[in-house]
């Protein structure tokens, strides 16, 4: 039988960005985050949190000093172990990209992880879209679907993602349609499965 | 997709998801995730908060409140790290309980194994999958639960007790042999 749709993609960062992407809560994904945002030498306020909390914690554990001592002894651990804490952490700041955001950094890290974990990477991957059910092929396995068990559909730039559960995402890659096009089969899936698939934008978009 | 014929299949396995199931299987996962790292990072705390405070005994001056900051601040890391894993274990159970109790008596949880000499099936409610062997990632034996885990971390599980006329044992050997993996024995 031949299908309705079909898509021919390949297991990529792309491909698990997109479903991290959709993974996030909308509310979060579309909106940019407002209110006050407190930030020192181009550190975020958290670095000051962990700052007040270490000097805190230092504070209490040299009781024994006396008091303009116990305070410059408390500064000097708690900044020392603050650098620390940035040093072990340069790495990621390291990779960063200017003009990008750290969420955007953060999603960017879950996605190669995922990616990693899978044991996907550049493996071939086609989805085969009939009227009742669809296919899911690649190297080693062939898993159909009805379209009833889909939980919720989300569509980001480059792709068109299917939540079968909460821990199982199924993405369709736009620009990988050989039969049909992405456009049609977005109507077509929306009417099949009777939901309505939400957009939803990358931190940088935004 | 065509199905195989269920009467070539070497070994048949007809489970229900349960609650107990579940459990077992979220406790497996997380004392392999705490031994392939937190293990390790959880140790070194314990030893640096010992050896500081120990330390901070025999030192004095400003060694003394140095080494007393690192050891507490080291114990109270520890004591942080115990938090998270005891408030996730039970947070996991709750969600767990929650689930199965919004979702019973769904037959949402049948399912159906078929493993023949190249390949297996597992057939739910709504879908269908057939695997290679070779396209296994992992196989855990989480105290006579059975755990699959394909590539792509697709993860599939059952008691060795659901496997038909008893063989639980043979299926577990023949699995190891056709995917080339060793069994990790987990005791949860």
């Amino acid at each position: 039988m031949e299908p309705l749709y079909a898509v021919r993609s390949t297991y990529n960062e792309a491909m698990y960005m997109s479903q991290v992407l959709a993974s996030t809560p909308t509310k979060n994904a579309v909106k940019k985050k407002k209110g006050f945002q407190f930030h020192i030498s181009g550190q975020t306020w958290c670095d000051l949190l962990a700052l007040v909390v270490l000097f805190g914690a230092f504070y209490l554990l040299f009781g024994q000093f006396q008091q303009d001592a116990r305070v410059s002894q408390s500064l000097m651990s708690a900044v020392a172990t603050w650098a620390v804490l940035k040093y072990t952490n340069r790495n990621r700041k390291k990779t960063a990209k200017p003009g990008t955001g750290a969420k955007a950094q953060e999603q960017k890290r879950q996605a190669q992880t995922l990616l990693m974990n899978s044991g996907l990477s550049g493996t071939k991957l086609t989805i085969r879209f009939y009227d009742d059910e669809f296919e899911v092929e690649n190297s080693g396995s062939l898993t159909s679907y009805r379209y009833e068990g889909i939980a919720w559909i989300k569509e980001t730039a480059d792709y068109i993602v299917i939540f079968w559960n909460q821990s199982l995402a199924i993405p369709v890659e736009k620009a990988g349609f050989y039969r049909g096009r992405a456009g049609q089969f977005l109507t077509f899936l929306e009417k099949r499965c009777g939901k309505t698939i939400e957009k939803v934008r990358s931190y940088e978009e935004v | 997709m065509e199905r195989m014929n269920e009467n070539d299949a070497l070994f048949t396995v007809r489970h229900r998801t349960t609650q107990d199931k579940l459990l077992k299987l979220e406790k497996g996962v997380r004392k392999v995730g705490f031994e392939s790292s937190g293990r390790k990072f959880m140790l070194t705390l314990m030893v640096v908060a010992v050896c500081s405070l120990i330390g901070a005994l025999f030192a004095g001056g400003v060694f003394k409140g140095v080494l007393t900051a690192v050891g507490g601040i080291s114990f109270i890391a520890v004591v942080f790290c115990f938090y998270t894993l005891i408030n996730g274990w039970f947070t996991a159970k709750r969600e767990i309980r929650q689930k199965m109790e919004s979702e019973e008596g769904s037959d949402h949880y049948e399912w159906e194994y078929f493993f023949y000499d190249k390949c297996y099936e597992a057939v739910g409610k709504n879908e269908t999958a057939r695997v290679n062997y070779e396209y296994l990632g992992r196989l855990m034996d989480f105290s006579g639960l059975l755990v699959l885990v394909e590539r792509g971390n697709v993860v599939r599980f059952f008691m060795k007790d659901d496997v038909a006329d008893g063989k639980g044992d043979e299926l577990a050997e023949f699995l190891e042999k056709k995917s080339r993996l060793r069994i990790e024995p987990v005791r949860v």
